[in-house]
Parts: structure tokens; C-alpha cells; sequence
């Protein structure tokens, strides 16, 4: 049982995670709870920013769902479970796990894997090395990567944006849905297996990286 | 480019440190040899001189990265968009990936003769690494330099970030412009 805070409906809650397992819950409740409970909460701007700093060990916060989540992290893994609002997390080398947004989410990384299965808003991800996979983007959905591999879904009522220098990238559209594809490489390759059109724009670049679109 | 072009700066004791950093530039040169690498860094140098004016100058190069300095940080931010604007033209116009990234950060550092030194390029060095290609990301602190209206940008937040060797986190915003460059 963690300590539980008190918190405004519009509060935001950021966290910064040195190293360490990074855990944010968020399910059908008005306050947020943190475990281990000696772990402080600062509260910023009227209670406008809820603030918890982890340095090595491994943090839960159970906050409600639907809350805006700011996470700064270096080492270790983050993990979102639920539905938040809009999310920003930045990651060196740890991993980030984003279940569902309804708002925008920006995730960037250097070498950990990051993972979001859903978002209502937009979605920009980058990573350096990392792989990316994003399940399900309903607004413009951005990817950028050097070498990681990115295997992106959207809803197909936003355009796709992704750059590689050398990772696949593999976009998956909707059945009844025709992007219009602009593709410019240097050596990579295109491979588009679904009928072009003009419902949204899938706009990707690479060095040697291909590109792969198919339906859903 | 040279290090030593220009002399603008000085003195100042404050002022903005602007990082910039091409992104994939070694696996490029590795799949399109040195010439090709060698002609990327041409076009870079070439946008930079164009650029940079008297406004700001260029510290040092560091392979396909420069380290510059600015003594006003909204001209700071604004060559930065003004750079990613013209890089995304040259990309296009030579089919290059001059994709590069830039952050920047306000403080004091230490000078070493021509060069720059200390926590605050410290820092600055940890936000261009957070970057995307053709993102200018700039700290909380240069933020507060910079006059909104005088520079046409806006900041969106991109979040408190904690940096390798910097113990407190830095608050980081992606600066945009809000007119045409």
C-alpha cells in the first residue's frame, strides 16, 4: 500500500527516474498513490504539477486514468499501463511501454525499445538504435530512427511520417483506406501493397532503410 | 568551416550554446563513402556561413557536429529554425540526408581561448542528443531569454528530461516558429 495524494482534475504528474523500474498506473480513481510510500510528492504551480524523483530503486504510482504524464528517465524501464492523456517521456537507454493515449504523445529515446499500442492524438517517437512499434495512431503519427526498426499502425485519418537511416519500417493502413505515398531514399526500397489514394499521406525517407506499407 | 571565423562574442560572459549534430552521419559515409560524407559537411558549412551572419559563430567543428555560440539567445533560436528550414531545402534539392538535429541552451560557460567549456555546454551537448532530425530543442533556461514576440517562436513542452552526468532534470521545450522563415 502506497501514499496516497490528493490531486486537481487537471493536474499533471511528472517523474523522474534515474535508473530503476519506472511503473505508472493508471485506472478509475481522483488521487495518486506512490509506492514505496516514502517517496515524496512535491506539488508545483497551485498543484498543477505533481512531481515524484526516483533515483536507483523501482517506483509505482497509481494515478487516475486519463491523467497527463511527463516522465525523464536515463536508465531502466518505463512502463504506462492504461489510458493517460497526452504523455512525454525521454528515455536514454531504457525501454518505454505506453499502453493507450487520448491526447498526443512524444517519446524519445537512445537505445531502449519503445512501444505504444494506441493514441487517440498525435504520436511522434525517436530513437536512436531502439526499435518502435506503434500499434494504433488516430492523428499524424511521426517515427524517426537511426538503425532501429519501426512498425507502425494507423488509423489512416492522419498522415505518416517516418525518416530512417537504415532500419525496416513497416507501416500497416486500413483495409478501405488508400494513402498517397511519397518515398525518397538513396538506397533503401519500397514496397507498397495497397492501392494509393488520397484518404492521408504516408511520407517516409531513408538511406538504405526500406519501406514496407500493406494493409492492416 | 573554421573555428576561429569570427571573434563576435567575445566578451560576453552570457549568452546561448547551440549544438548541432547530423543525424546518421557515420552510417551514411559508410554506405556512400567519404566523398559523399565529405560533400554533406560542404553543404552544411555552406548553410551555416549563410546563416550565421554576425549573429553567432562557430566554436569548433566536431566531425559532422558544430558547437556555436550566440551572445543573444533569441537569435539564437531563430538562426537554429532558419538552419533547419534551409537543411530541409538543401536535403531535397541535392537528394541528401542533411538531417540534423539542434539544441540549445542558455548560460555561462568557461572559455579556453576560442573554445567553450563547462556544465552549460555540458548541457547543451545532452539536448542536441535528445533532438529528432530537424527538431530544435532548447532548455527552460533559454527559454526565459528569448522575447516571444520579438522572435516569432512559440515552445512546446517536451518535458523534464534527466541527462547522463547532470543531476537535476532540465526542463526541454521543442521551439517552433510560428511564420514563415
Amino acid at each position: 500500500m502506497g501514499t496516497r495524494y490528493k490531486i486537481r482534475p487537471d493536474t499533471r504528474l511528472r517523474l523522474h527516474s534515474a535508473s530503476g523500474k519506472l511503473h505508472v498506473i493508471a485506472e478509475e480513481r481522483d488521487s495518486i498513490e506512490v509506492d514505496p510510500p516514502d517517496r515524496q510528492v512535491e506539488f508545483r504551480d497551485d498543484g498543477r504539477i505533481a512531481e515524484v524523483r526516483s533515483k536507483s530503486s523501482s517506483l509505482q504510482v497509481r494515478v487516475p486514468t486519463g491523467m497527463n504524464v511527463s516522465v525523464g528517465a536515463i536508465s531502466g524501464s518505463v512502463r504506462l499501463e492504461g489510458t493517460f492523456g497526452s504523455v512525454k517521456v525521454s528515455a536514454v537507454s531504457g525501454s518505454v511501454e505506453l499502453d493507450h493515449a487520448v491526447g498526443d504523445v512524444d517519446i524519445r529515446g537512445v537505445s531502449g525499445r519503445l512501444s505504444v499500442k494506441s493514441v487517440a492524438g498525435e504520436c511522434c517517437v525517436n530513437s536512436k538504435s531502439g526499435r518502435i512499434t506503434i500499434g494504433r495512431v488516430g492523428r499524424l503519427a511521426k517515427a524517426a530512427t537511426i538503425s532501429g526498426k519501426v512498425d507502425l499502425t494507423t488509423d489512416g485519418t492522419g498522415d505518416v511520417e517516418v525518416k530512417t537511416i537504415s532500419g525496416h519500417v513497416s507501416v500497416r493502413v486500413p483495409h478501405d483506406k488508400a494513402p498517397r505515398v511519397r518515398f525518397r531514399s538513396l538506397a533503401g526500397k519500397l514496397r507498397c501493397d495497397c492501392e494509393q489514394g488520397d484518404d492521408f499521406e504516408v511520407r517516409a525517407a531513408s538511406v538504405s532503410g526500406s519501406v514496407e506499407i500493406t494493409p492492416a | 568551416m573554421t573555428a576561429q571565423r569570427s571573434a563576435t562574442g567575445a566578451g560576453a560572459t552570457e549568452g546561448a550554446i547551440v549544438f548541432t549534430d547530423i543525424v546518421g552521419f557515420t552510417e551514411f559515409t559508410a554506405l556512400q563513402g567519404d566523398d559523399a560524407a565529405l560533400k554533406l559537411l560542404a553543404i552544411q558549412d555552406r548553410v551555416v556561413e549563410e546563416i550565421l551572419g554576425n549573429d553567432g559563430r562557430v566554436v569548433k567543428s566536431l566531425g559532422d557536429g558544430l558547437l556555436m555560440w550566440f551572445d543573444d539567445p533569441s537569435k539564437a533560436v531563430h538562426a537554429a529554425l532558419t538552419l533547419q528550414s534551409r537543411f530541409e531545402e538543401e536535403s531535397f534539392e541535392e537528394n541528401l540526408p542533411l538531417w540534423v538535429r539542434i539544441g540549445v541552451h542558455f548560460g555561462n560557460p568557461a572559455r579556453r581561448g576560442e573554445d567553450l567549456i563547462g556544465h552549460d555546454v555540458n548541457v547543451a551537448a545532452r539536448i542536441v542528443a535528445l533532438a529528432a532530425p530537424g527538431e530544435v530543442l532548447v532548455s527552460e533556461a533559454c527559454t526565459h531569454q528569448v522575447s516571444a514576440a520579438a522572435s516569432e517562436v512559440e515552445f512546446e513542452e517536451v518535458g523534464p528530461v534527466l541527462m547522463k552526468g547532470i543531476p537535476d532534470p532540465v526542463s526541454i521545450y521543442r521551439a517552433v516558429t510560428t511564420s514563415w522563415l
